[in-house]
């Protein structure tokens, strides 16, 4: 048993790197493996509500987040200096996720077993 | 130590193939074991056999195959990776495969199974 966490830190629709780790998560939590997700940089605007990237052609990413919890991922985290940075506000997120500050980061990487860059 | 590696980036789009190859050496020399080599993403470019580089520059996939032979290195590309790009590996269709001498594809169970495996897990290009 080993403590997986995901850092997201790309935009959601730049390319398909995202959905990628998404597809890699989903694999680490069929195998029973504690998992959570942390949200940092540009990683933050997958959260953002409202996006219609269908108008574009492309994958909405939202009902893949949404579905994590269906895979028993223990929980999303969004650091709360990249939000604000991108003027974006945590009643603005589609998912409910917990808020975690820039200096506390470090420590929260260190308590996983295996950090994925996703 | 027990490694297990993963490689997002092309051979052509960054140094991270290129950085990961000089760490496996680097490890194995110190009698360091290599669970696995997963190439995921772009990474899944690094098993095409039919890449020609001009003569000066290094043989990418070539070494690598050349580091599963001597080695016993187990190098996987992501089956779902492969696919949205691509590379075959003749089972799935009638095609010759695409993939160079000591590639193989193989799902990302096997990714989970080599970081479960390994002792540290580390992720090269991105």
């Amino acid at each position: 048993m080993k403590n997986f966490l995901f850092v997201m830190r790309r935009p959601p629709h730049e390319g398909t790197a995202v959905r990628e780790s998404l597809d890699m998560l989903m694999t680490v939590a069929a195998f029973d493996q504690p998992v959570r997700v942390l949200f940092l940089d540009d990683g933050v605007f997958a959260l953002k509500a409202g996006q219609r990237p269908d108008v574009l052609g492309l994958k909405p990413v939202e009902p893949l987040l949404a579905a994590l919890d269906f895979y028993g991922v223990e929980g999303l985290w969004v650091e709360e200096e990249s939000l604000v940075q991108r003027g974006l506000r945590p009643e603005g997120l589609a998912l409910p996720v917990r808020g975690i500050r820039r200096a506390e980061v470090a420590g929260f990487v260190a308590g996983a077993d295996v950090v994925v860059n996703g | 130590m027990k490694f297990a590696i993963q490689i997002n980036s092309a051979p052509w789009g960054g140094e991270g193939g290129d950085t990961a190859y000089q760490f496996i050496r680097a490890a194995l020399k110190r009698g360091h074991e290599i669970v696995r080599v997963f190439f995921y993403c772009e990474g899944a470019y690094h098993g095409l056999r039919g890449m020609t580089p001009p003569g000066d520059e290094a043989a990418v996939t070539g070494r690598w195959s050349a580091l599963a032979a001597d080695h016993g290195v187990d190098l996987v590309v992501c089956i779902s990776a492969a696919q949205r790009r691509g590379v075959s590996d003749g089972a799935e269709d009638s095609r010759d495969g695409d993939l160079a001498e000591g590639f193989r594809l193989g799902g990302l169970g096997l990714w989970v199974e080599a970081c479960l495996k390994a002792d540290r897990f580390l992720s090269f290009g991105g």
